[in-house]
């Protein structure tokens, strides 16, 4: 597996190693969300190139970035997006359908921690369990890039650091690219790599050679 | 200022929802438009019906008797109660015309002062003239007569040669007809003065009774002083009475219909207007934080359903009482010669309707604010929590449930969780189908009606009609080379059952007859012996029933022929009583005189032995006959036309309409399955089985009740004279569900290509 870049036209660039919990970090406005965009093929660039894992996805065709979202990408939401209607495994499931080597949905649950929570639907859930299953969602396809779009803006800071935690374990354990857009500078120092951003341009990138513990930080 | 800033924000918020605001609209306008057009209609034709009988003074009775002599008249005349009389001769004579056409004769006493003769061409007919006479107005134009012109009537061998001063119409003969429907260019009446043509019996007399006049009372001294006499007055003649029928019927359906669409219409206004005020939501708190008092809220608020209810109903009250009331008159036209349409004023009822409309739709409006408003301002700044998912009782069944899918279930469970939408598409699938079904399964009923007289019960293939100078019955059939040749004998009489009724037709048939078949099916039923055969109208009309008492009294006799009802006739057509050759002999009234033959396949030297008869009076051709009738009643076709059409519309307006505020209610959801890597043939196909289901689930269950909407629809319809079966030939059935599933695959694939709209973006966003 190789880097992962960015090259943004407004001359923002960057890279991402293999295995980082990388934080992108800036101000609303900054163009943290573009980038997220543009990384999870939500969105097409108007110039530059972005290379993930080899392959050049700014020149994929709207089919192919499917298949890229669908195989290579894991989503995390700011407000979860589950399903209403389906349970926490149906939840899961719901990615298993539209990918071919998924993980068991239940034992990436129990992974998280919902082992007993399994059959209840997302309103009978906490805010925090609910991130679970959506991280759960996103880590059943096994994808090479974890995109987290501020993973703990709708969660108070206790179960907001539980997810931290769980989202570390993950980009440890299963040497899975995470990358963490968020306001909140706290989160950096858990970072292996910090990208600050301020009005659409690049401000600093940072490396962390010794990234601290959930333990440590707090806000 | 504020007003201001408030009404642009409601222009822009309709605008914004204007598919919604239009659903809206389209829907009371579809039920008041129902409503007040059928409304109209039945007032329209029961208006016209009326001042048309009053100006041309209709008479209140018609007395039928012989012989109507001096002293006959001097003492109706001097009955309590009477204010004047005409005393008149009836027949049906033949005309010198080429197209074997008749013509009611009505030969006057008097100038007529009752049943005055609606004028259209020419002058009124004098007192004192000999020569001239005045012509159905519908059979001139068919036969291209006008005034100055001469008609021939033939009777009892001699043609009397009329000119004629004018045509007019009647008001006593507007459903003047020898068939199931009327054929202006065959049959009309024509009114001379008995002067004229002297030796006709006066056989009838017309009673206008004076003013306050209690009619049963008169009627009473009348039958005191004749017992013979068959008196009618307007609830069984024929004018007054089939008008007044089809009154019942438009009014009755003004009821039935738009109840239907009334229902959808409310529960479509009730999840519109819901939704559009749960978007609101979060505003109605920012507006209440902001300071707004309560009353200026609520008036911003009801506007949403006030306006479109309004432009809706009034539009459908102003369509409908354009459109319908015309429509259905072409309906009337075909049994009735109406001179003039009066439109009536704006019935309280149709104020009514539109009252009632926008009532509801501001109502409900009403309702689901007040369930908002009531909560705290903070508490309406936070989204509303989204709706649980739940177990259903299907997953019990765990059998069933594991092997229906993932996407399976995500359908059933969505179908579920919004039951009102799902009723809602249900309803829309339900309903059209179903109206597709009854306006189907009409024309199929009149197709089998037509079927069912003339090639089932029908066995000939001619009926040749004798003038009153025919032969006997065997030579008859000894000299028409035919497979088999039958003498009839047809006779009007008055038959009565307790203090019912009715003129009708008496048929005396050979004990062996073949040529009528009287069963139900193929099952053969055999003339009666002992007593006699009534068709299923003629029992229903004298609520008579299988070995109850019939009289039938003979014009001009004094004595009735007693005898009892011993089969009932599946016959669909006609008023009638059949009576066997046998039965009649014994009765000593007369002997056997054919008045028709009826023959089964006739050689080509029988056919022309039969039209070289000097004493033929016409060829009737039951295949022929079908087709006329089936042409005639064509004009059914415009209302089934109609029917479907609202089918459709209706069906369109909810399914696009639920479709869309799914479409909208879920596309956050749709959002994160594309961002989670669906396809969006996927996400297509999941909308396309969800709206397949409740199609296919309602197109099933309208089966059915398509079926008993038909039957509704036929007995509302059911004139005097005809018994309809309701019918649905499978190809209907086919028919129904197939355009109803296409017109809703139509709606899928519309509601499909907004798939391709459906931003990413949106899925990163806070639930709003």
């Amino acid at each position: 597996m190789g880097s992962v870049s960015v090259l943004a036209a407004d001359q923002v660039s960057f890279e991402i190693e293999k295995g980082e919990l990388c934080v992108v970090l800036g101000p609303s406005g900054a163009g943290k969300t573009t980038v997220l965009n543009l990384l999870g093929g939500m969105d097409k660039v108007t110039g530059g190139r972005i290379m993930v894992d080899g392959k050049e996805i700014t020149r994929l065709s709207g089919k192919e970035l499917t298949e890229y979202r669908r195989t290579d990408v894991g989503f995390v939401f700011q407000f979860y997006n589950l399903m209403p209607n389906l349970t926490a495994l149906e939840n899961v499931e719901l990615a298993r359908q539209v990918c071919k080597d998924a993980l068991d949905p239940a034992q990436v649950l129990k992974q998280v921690g919902l082992e007993e929570r399994m059959q209840n639907f997302p309103a009978q859930l906490s805010g925090g369990e609910q991130q679970r299953v959506s991280i759960a969602r996103a880590l059943c396809k096994n994808p090479a890039l974890l995109l987290c779009d501020e993973p703990t803006g709708a969660l108070d800071s206790k179960t907001g650091l539980q997810v931290l935690a769980l989202l570390k374990e993950v980009s440890q354990r299963y040497g899975t690219t995470v990358a963490i857009i968020t306001h909140n500078a706290a989160i950096a120092p858990l970072a292996n790599r910090v990208i600050r951003m301020k009005s659409g341009r690049i401000d600093s990138v940072e490396l962390n050679e010794h990234p601290a513990s959930v333990e440590e930080i707090a806000w | 200022m504020v007003r201001n800033a408030l009404s642009r924000k409601l222009i822009r918020d309709i605008w914004k929802n204007r598919m919604q605001f239009l659903a809206v609209i389209l829907l009371c306008a579809l039920g008041t438009w129902l409503f007040s057009g059928l409304d109209a209609a039945w007032r329209m034709i029961d208006l016209s019906a009326n001042t048309y009988f009053e100006e041309q003074n209709l008479a209140d009775l018609w007395v039928t008797l012989q012989p109507v002599d001096r002293q006959t008249l001097k003492t109706i005349e001097l009955t309590d109660g009477v204010e004047r009389l005409q005393a008149r001769a009836t027949v049906n004579m033949d005309t010198d015309l080429d197209n074997d056409s008749s013509l009611m004769v009505t030969a006057v006493d008097r100038p007529s002062e009752i049943n005055i003769p609606l004028m259209y061409e020419g002058e009124p007919l004098a007192d004192n003239d000999l020569r001239g006479c005045l012509l159905d107005d519908a059979f001139a134009k068919a036969n291209n007569l006008h005034p100055g012109d001469s008609i021939g009537l033939k009777w009892q061998g001699q043609t009397w040669r009329y000119i004629i001063r004018g045509t007019c119409l009647s008001p006593e003969y507007v459903a003047l007809s020898k068939n199931v429907v009327k054929d202006p260019s065959t049959y009309g009446f024509i009114i001379v003065n008995h002067d004229s043509i002297p030796m006709l019996p006066l056989s009838s007399v017309v009673v206008e009774l004076s003013e306050g006049a209690d009619e049963e009372a008169v009627k009473v001294s009348i039958s005191e002083a004749y017992p013979e006499a068959l008196i009618i007055d307007h609830a069984s003649h024929t004018a007054t009475h089939g008008v007044q029928k089809d009154v019942d019927m438009f009014r009755n359906l003004s009821y039935l219909f738009p109840l239907l669409a009334y229902f959808i219409a409310a529960l479509i206004v009730l999840t519109t207007i819901t939704r559009m005020l749960e978007n609101q939501r979060v505003q109605m708190g920012t507006l209440k934080a902001l300071g707004y008092r309560d009353g200026q809220m609520l008036r911003h608020y009801l506007s949403y359903a006030l306006y479109p209810s309004l432009i809706g109903s009034v539009l459908g009250l102003v369509v409908g009482r354009l459109t319908l009331p015309d429509l259905l008159w072409v309906l009337e036209e075909v049994q009735f010669s109406l001179p003039y349409r009066i439109q009536a004023p704006v019935s309280p009822g149709q104020i009514g309707a539109c009252v009632l409309c926008v009532a509801l739709a501001v109502g409900i409006c009403y309702k689901t604010y007040r369930s908002n408003a009531k909560e705290q301002t903070a508490s309406l700044l936070r989204p509303k929590p989204p709706k649980a998912g739940k177990r259903l009782l299907l997953e019990r069944w765990t059998a069933l449930w594991n092997r229906l899918g993932f996407n399976g279930k995500m359908v059933v469970r969505n179908l579920l969780r919004n039951k009102v939408r799902t009723l809602m598409s249900f309803m829309g699938v339900f309903m059209c189908t179903a109206l597709l079904i009854t306006s189907l399964g009409l024309q199929d009923s009149v197709q089998f009606f037509v079927d069912k007289y003339y090639r089932g019960t029908v066995q000939y293939t001619v009926r040749a009609g004798l003038t009153g100078s025919a032969g006997e019955a065997d030579a008859y059939r000894k000299r028409v080379d035919a497979e088999r040749t039958e003498a009839v004998m047809d006779m009007t009489v008055s038959a009565r059952s307790g203090t019912d009724s009715r003129t009708i037709v008496m048929s005396i048939m050979e004990d062996d007859q073949q040529l009528m078949n009287f069963g139900p099916g193929e099952t053969w039923m055999p003339m009666p012996v002992d007593g006699v055969m009534v068709t299923q109208k003629m029992a229903e009309v004298l609520h008579i029933g299988v070995g109850d008492p019939i009289q039938l009294w003979l014009t001009g006799d004094d004595e009735p022929i007693h005898t009892y009802v011993e089969s009932i006739a599946s016959v669909t057509v006609g008023q009638n009583v059949y009576m066997s050759r046998t039965l009649w002999e014994e009765q000593n009234k007369g002997g056997f005189v054919p008045t028709a033959l009826h023959v089964k396949n006739p050689t080509e030297a029988g056919l022309r032995y039969l039209k070289d008869l000097d004493e033929l009076d016409e060829l009737l051709y039951p295949t022929e006959q079908g087709q006329d009738t089936l042409k005639i009643l064509d004009s059914l076709s415009q209302i089934f036309g109609l029917m479907s059409a609202a089918a459709l519309g209706l069906a369109f307006v909810v399914l696009y309409n639920m479709g869309l505020l799914n479409f909208m209610e879920r596309s956050r959801e749709y959002a994160t399955l594309k961002v989670l890597g669906y396809h969006q043939k996927e996400i297509r196909r999941l909308i396309t089985t969800e709206n397949n289901l409740l199609t296919g689930l309602g197109i099933l269950c309208a089966l059915w009740p398509g079926r008993f909407l038909t039957g509704l629809v036929l007995k509302l319809a059911e004139s005097d004279t005809m018994v309809f079966a309701s019918t649905v030939k499978l190809p209907s059935y086919a028919i129904a569900c197939v355009v109803t599933y296409l017109f809703s695959w139509l709606i899928t694939k519309l509601l499909t290509r907004k798939v391709k709209t459906i931003d990413m973006v949106e899925a990163l966003k806070s639930v709003e």
